[in-house]
């Protein structure tokens, strides 16, 4: 006999989202993987410098206020890193979950 | 034969929303308040490094040891509360909630007299860019504790129409630590020389 789920009404309106089988895991993964070293190799190149003035400033503040900026800049990355790790972990958390269809 | 979600539409729209979705939003707004205050260090930490001398480092009030004791033995005894009311001993769960409250008023009238003894020290706000950003994190965080503080209050005096008592004391609680959390970062920023 079946076990009943929280919020299943029996009328087989539940469906799981899908699990992936290993080679399409294993095709996602490469594909993430590809993904994360393209956008690290590009980054370079993404004309993140494209505010002149922004440039100058930078440029002209010596050794110690180029140093200060990077770490601003890499500060700035934590929530943002948070944010989408704390999504992406909630996401792989509930992959199975049930869902009610509308 | 209805389904659950019209059965929970029937009993209204609160009905409808689940109580973990009070969680998830009081996470995403905690969210938000942790980019906010990683803005400002962003902007402290950027500052401090472009300063042409102009950034000279306060003596900050030495009350903000005890402000920063206070706050986390709030948060023990918030954690205790909610163990109380998940033991079912109400009582005791009222005792330590009024004691996390008490302690919470405390560090917000610790702060003011800190902001006082600056002030009766002639440094103001805008005394050099060191004691601006001295002022903005202690009083955007005050203002936030203040919030945390009239959710406390609520709570204890009625239960919120919509969440259940478990719920609104979690959410609070949740609330109520990462604002000890972020004060232990400001006051280690405000350490560094």
């Amino acid at each position: 006999m079946m076990k009943k789920r929280v919020g299943d009404t029996g009328e087989g309106l539940i469906a799981k989202w899908p699990v992936l089988a290993p080679k399409q895991a294993l095709k996602v993964t490469f594909l993430a993987l590809f993904c994360t070293l393209a956008v690290a190799v590009l980054a370079g190149r993404a004309a993140g410098q494209g505010c002149a003035m922004c440039y100058q400033n930078a440029a002209a503040s010596g050794a110690a206020g180029r140093e200060a900026l990077r770490h601003g800049i890499l500060v700035l990355l934590i929530p943002a890193v948070s944010f989408f790790l704390g999504v992406f972990a909630l996401i792989y958390r509930r992959r199975n979950a049930t869902r009610l269809r509308s | 034969m209805r389904t659950n979600l019209e059965t929970m539409a029937a009993h209204g729209s609160s009905a409808a929303v689940p109580q973990r979705a009070y969680v998830t939003g009081m996470v995403l707004a905690l969210g938000g308040i942790g980019m906010f205050f990683t803005a400002l260090v962003s902007a402290w930490i950027v500052r401090r490094g472009l300063s042409n001398g102009d950034w000279q480092p306060i003596e900050f009030p030495r009350i903000l040891w005890l402000n920063t004791a206070i706050l986390l033995a709030s948060s023990v005894a918030l954690a205790r509360s909610r163990h109380w009311l998940i033991a079912g001993r109400e009582a005791d769960y009222r005792h330590w909630w009024g004691v996390a409250t008490i302690l919470g008023a405390l560090f917000l009238s610790g702060q003011i007299l800190a902001w006082r003894q600056l002030r009766a020290a002639r440094i103001f706000l805008a005394a050099n860019p060191a004691s601006s950003f001295f002022y903005v994190f202690t009083v955007a965080h005050a203002l936030h504790v203040v919030g945390g503080i009239a959710a406390l209050v609520v709570i204890a005096l009625r239960r919120p129409r919509h969440l259940s008592r478990q719920t609104s004391t979690q959410v609070a609680a949740l609330y109520w630590h990462f604002m000890g959390a972020l004060w232990l970062m400001i006051f280690a920023l405000l350490l560094v020389k």
